[in-house]
């Protein structure tokens, strides 16, 4: 079925393959690289050690902050991706479906969240959420006690990670519907299913490699989020991706933080694997085998 | 304090010269690439001033007119931290910048690496203007001990106080550090989210009820916040996980403090008296139902800060001297500093009483430099490893 | 009947895409709808499946009235042009689809799935999946999803529109087979007058939303009831002109100079506006100077096409009129660049008025 991985020899494969891959190579392998050098070496005082040691590792692995950062920023990302997935799918099909001739506007305004810095987005929903927001401003001014539990929580986190992510996962669902011949719905209904049968048949189904798209685009930024849980968070909100990152900044422990980016980064394709493990890409109607 | 090199003797001799020389050159490279992301080399030109400051410090108009004096190109560079900035000058920076900022012990750390060179005073007539409290002799921290040197001026100064809401807390809970860790208070509380002054803060409090503040240290030197013993860390531990449920948050910015006192949500948070002034300001002119004070120093114990001007260890020629000396001061002029002082909302070094109002008196806490000298400085943690851990098991718990 | 569709309309805006339809078809019946693209034939047979609601009118099957039925409720099944085959399914699971919506036994949706198998040719590509199929494999596996389950009706929708020619025929033969076999009716759109005339049993031909004539196939060939069917059945050459003389036995036109006799009148009166048809297949073609006949037209052959069993003559008359003769080619035909004389029988020209063309109503 898949024929073996040939490269033709004409010179245009080598430039077109060549160019992206010496992006890769610059771009993303050497940083890699310097990464993992770093993480088996130690930090003294803000100065970089360079001899060669595990102890990064052993104390991720042993000294328990840093597991539990881990399983909550698991915890979190699972939860968020989820919640996108579950908000984005109604919302990319209405487009498609009733979108009309509004459809491209409609899409286009996907995009529009990424026109402005992420940072600009978190300190906005952080006055949004925050004591003199529009949810506790209002309820304060009616004289009631603000909500705590939206205020520098994990919950508040989980907002605002969702409300960051959830274009990227709208337009990635968008696109696979879009690519979707919705005529197919026609043929379940025709060959018995109801709405539901068919959506469970057909639509998601023929979507699902779209939809763990989405879901690995909003699941791996979670993993790693910095500045939500940073603004959002509260005292007891510290994610793995904002410990990875004091590591770099205030605290100088760059050995450390690399070690922990390593992991991150070995656990991130870990879950993508696993995911894609467990799907059948024809199963999800994907054609890029080719005929045979 | 171990260095780069220090680590190569450190390491085994068995391996033949060639190879470890080879070692070291990749040691070296890959030293460089994997530092290269986090540092931003300042491009360098024959006729540029180059300094790497805080940004608040920046006042266009005063920079303009120096630039137009001197005919030089003033290129500034902006950091975060002192950890930020002493990192950008190990790694090659003193040959990027001339001119650089730091506080509390950084310029001696500064020094003693040779990041920084001596200072002349006389070149600089307006530290004559200096208040009481940093006139040269009455002010060690910049001053080599050994050869007497002075490589460094003193140009803003602030402390790490408690901003406590009037209404909500009584004057004399406002006194000590037992305030922030108050569970009377508990969710109405906020702090700094950076590490240093946390564990600082709390290490204060801890030595204070352990009575170890005033014991022989084990370095022989008084009491320092930065150089705590493991004893008072795990301390410091204990006392900032109790801490915490009592924390609405930590705080990021002064704009987020000031939400937070002003809606009312907290009624204390230590902080650099930023958001004090601003509140006092806006209470002034009727924007405001909240009053505020700061406690400067509690009864415990506090942390200050001066910022200082010091000169890169890149700079070797007179005339270059020269022009670094005439900038610093300019920058500390009166007139100047006025201009720094309501930018940036610090208090000044220079005193500025005669050019200012009663009320700026007040707010830019002019006539209490001298609380400063009971203060502990900023500094270096000890172990910034030992602290990383922590403050790491803090945010876990 | 067993299918009827009682003044279907349907509107879309401000259009009538189909206008006041009503059929009736028998249990054994395969009948075409047969239109130009635009025409609504494809919307009137998604009203019968249940995907579009009609505006006005009913559709029963079977004696039921499904017009508020969702589509899987009304017993249909469905080939589609572009096959719409689910991508992610082998072909077994494609024809087991309607079979395990219908919750059937695990042993007889095998059976019927065998059974699909085997009289579409399709044994050993059951674990296929449908883009590893050639395109008649394809409509096969279409095909065969909409026999499976053993419809009331199947419908389908231009099915061999994807396919080249040669495989379009073998096709159309074994689809009238299979309609044959299951004695259920087959309502099959199509835009080629080919398929429709090949297979169908009667066929509906639809202009501009509405349905022009329904009826065996022989008779709308060779007696179409109007102008359209005239123009778009067959293949005919078309001539406008007036009526110059009309009495109960035969009518003259001039047409552009041309005086042409029909016999019947059409309900035309002298001075109306007439459109005759006649068949290519009905001119003759003679020697020069041959005079016979109701109609005869000296003209010289512009060109000759080969069509196999069969010659088409381009004609050309001295005033630049163009003509087409279609002759079985028994011996020699004459050759490009000979004079000849057309003539055709005034009992082969079909004549109609000339009618304002109103369009879709709105």
């Amino acid at each position: 079925m898949i024929g073996g991985l040939r490269i033709s020899r004409d010179p245009r494969a080598w430039i077109f393959l060549g160019v992206p891959s010496v992006f890769l190579v610059l771009l993303f392998v050497l940083p890699l690289v310097s990464m993992i050098v770093l993480s088996f070496w130690r930090t003294e005082n803000y100065h970089i050690i360079q001899d060669w040691n595990v102890d990064n590792y052993y104390v991720i692995a042993t000294a328990g902050a840093y597991v539990t950062f881990l399983i909550r920023s698991l915890v979190m990302a699972v939860i968020v991706s989820a919640l996108c997935v579950a908000i984005a799918w109604p919302v990319a099909y209405g487009v498609i479906v009733y979108g009309g001739r509004y459809k491209l506007l409609l899409s286009l305004g996907f995009a529009i969240p990424f026109l402005t810095g992420e940072v600009l987005r978190v300190i906005a929903l952080q006055g949004l959420l925050g004591p003199l927001g529009l949810f506790n401003g209002v309820l304060m001014a009616l004289g009631a006690a603000p909500l705590r539990f939206i205020m520098y929580t994990n919950f508040a986190s989980a907002i605002g990670l969702v409300y960051l992510y959830l274009p990227i996962v709208v337009t990635v669902i968008y696109l696979s519907l879009l690519n979707f011949d919705m005529r197919l719905i026609d043929a379940a209904r025709i060959f018995g299913a109801g709405p539901f049968r068919g959506f469970i048949e057909v639509t998601w189904p023929l979507n699902l490699f779209g939809t763990l798209i989405g879901f690995a685009l909003c699941f791996v930024p979670c993993l790693s989020a910095t500045l939500v849980p940073r603004f959002l968070g509260g005292p007891s909100g510290t994610l793995y991706g904002m410990a990875l990152a004091q590591q770099f900044g205030e605290s100088g422990t760059w050995a450390l933080g690399a070690a922990m980016g390593v992991v991150l980064f070995l656990l991130s394709i870990a879950g993508v694997l696993l995911v894609f493990r467990f799907v059948d890409l024809r199963r999800s109607g994907f054609t890029g085998f080719g005929r045979s | 304090m171990t260095s780069t090199n220090d680590s190569n003797k450190a390491a085994p001799r068995k391996s033949g010269p060639s190879r470890r020389g080879a070692m070291k050159t990749i040691a070296g490279a890959a030293a460089a690439l994997v530092a290269a992301p986090y540092i931003r080399p300042a491009s360098a030109a024959p006729t540029a001033l180059r300094a790497l400051m805080w940004e608040a410090y920046a006042v266009r108009d005063v920079i303009g007119a120096f630039e137009e004096k001197h005919k030089v190109k003033f290129a500034p560079t902006f950091f975060d931290g002192n950890s930020e900035a002493y990192n950008k000058l190990r790694v090659g920076g003193t040959k990027d910048f001339d001119l650089v900022q730091a506080d509390g012990f950084w310029p001696s750390l500064y020094f003693r690496e040779k990041l920084i060179r001596d200072m002349d005073y006389a070149k600089i007539p307006g530290t004559a203007n200096y208040f009481p409290a940093f006139k040269p002799d009455a002010f060690p921290l910049l001053k080599d001990e050994t050869s007497g040197v002075f490589f460094g001026v003193p140009f803003c100064w602030g402390s790490y106080g408690i901003t406590y809401n009037v209404g909500e807390v009584p004057v004399e809970k406002a006194k000590s550090l037992e305030l922030l860790f108050s569970p009377d208070y508990s969710g109405r509380l906020a702090t700094n989210a950076r590490f240093e002054e946390n564990i600082a803060l709390a290490g204060i409090m801890v030595a204070h009820r352990m009575g170890t503040i005033d014991k022989p240290r084990p370095d022989g030197k008084s009491f320092n916040p930065y150089k705590l013993t493991d004893e008072e860390l795990d301390g410091v531990e204990k006392l900032l996980i109790e801490q915490k449920p009592l924390l609405l948050t930590r705080y990021q910015d002064a704009a987020t403090l000031e939400q937070l006192l002003v809606s009312g949500a907290i009624v204390a948070a230590p902080e650099f008296a930023q958001v004090y002034r601003l509140m006092l300001e806006k209470k002034a002119k009727g924007e405001l139902d909240i009053t505020v004070d700061h406690t400067l120093k509690p009864k415990e114990g506090g942390l200050g800060w001066v910022d200082t001007w010091l000169i890169s260890s890149g700079v070797t020629d007179a005339e270059k001297a020269d022009i670094c000396h005439a900038f610093i001061d300019t920058m500390i002029k009166p007139e100047t500093m006025v201009q720094i002082g309501k930018a940036s909302g610090c208090s000044t070094t220079i005193d500025i009483r005669l050019l200012s109002s009663a009320e700026d008196q007040v707010l830019y806490l002019m006539n209490r430099t001298d609380e400063l000298r009971g203060m502990y400085m900023f500094d270096q943690p000890s172990s910034t490893e030992k602290w990383e851990r922590v403050w790491s098991r803090v945010q876990a718990a | 009947m067993y299918i009827s569709l009682q003044g279907i309309s349907k509107q879309y805006a401000s259009v009538w895409a189909i206008d006041r339809v009503n059929m009736a078809i028998a249990k054994q019946e395969f009948v075409s709808l047969l239109g130009p693209s635009g025409s609504g034939k494809t919307t009137l047979l998604r009203v019968i499946a249940g995907l579009e609601k009609p505006t006005e009118g009913r559709v029963l099957i079977d004696g039921q009235d499904v017009t508020e039925l969702p589509p899987h409720k009304r017993g249909v099944a469905m080939v589609f042009q572009e096959f719409l085959l689910f991508p992610h399914r082998t072909v077994r699971e494609n024809l087991a689809f309607p079979l395990r919506m219908m919750k059937m036994p695990k042993a007889e949706m095998d059976e019927r799935i065998d059974w699909a198998l085997g009289i579409l040719s399709l044994q050993g590509l059951d674990g296929r999946y449908p883009n590893q199929l050639s395109g008649g494999q394809q409509q096969r596996v279409a095909l065969g999803r909409g026999l499976v389950g053993r419809p009331k009706v199947l419908l389908l929708d231009e099915p061999l529109a994807n396919l080249d020619r040669e495989l379009r025929q073998e096709m159309e033969v074994e689809i009238r087979r299979y309609q044959m076999k299951l004695g259920i009716p087959f309502i099959y759109v199509t835009h080629n007058q080919e398929e429709a005339l090949s297979m169908s049993d009667r066929i509906a031909v639809v202009n501009k939303g509405h349905v022009e004539d329904f009826a065996e196939r022989t008779t709308l060939y060779d007696k179409p009831k109007t102008a359209f069917i005239a123009q778009f059945v067959g293949r005919s050459n078309k001539f406008e002109g007036k009526v110059t003389a009309a009495d109960g036995g035969s009518c003259t036109i001039d047409a552009g100079g041309l005086s042409l006799t029909a016999s019947g009148n059409g309900g035309l009166k002298p001075g109306d506006a007439a459109f005759a048809f006649v068949k290519n297949e009905k001119v003759a073609l003679a020697p020069e100077g041959f005079v016979g006949e109701d109609n005869s037209l000296p003209c010289t052959v512009r060109d000759v096409i080969l069509r196999g069993a069969y010659a088409e003559y381009l004609l050309e008359t001295s005033d630049g009129l163009g003509l087409v003769a279609s002759r079985p080619r028994s011996g020699e035909g004459p050759s490009i660049g000979h004079a000849v004389v057309a003539h055709w029988a005034s009992g082969d020209v079909d004549l109609y008025p000339v009618k304002p063309d109103l369009g879709l109503r709105r």
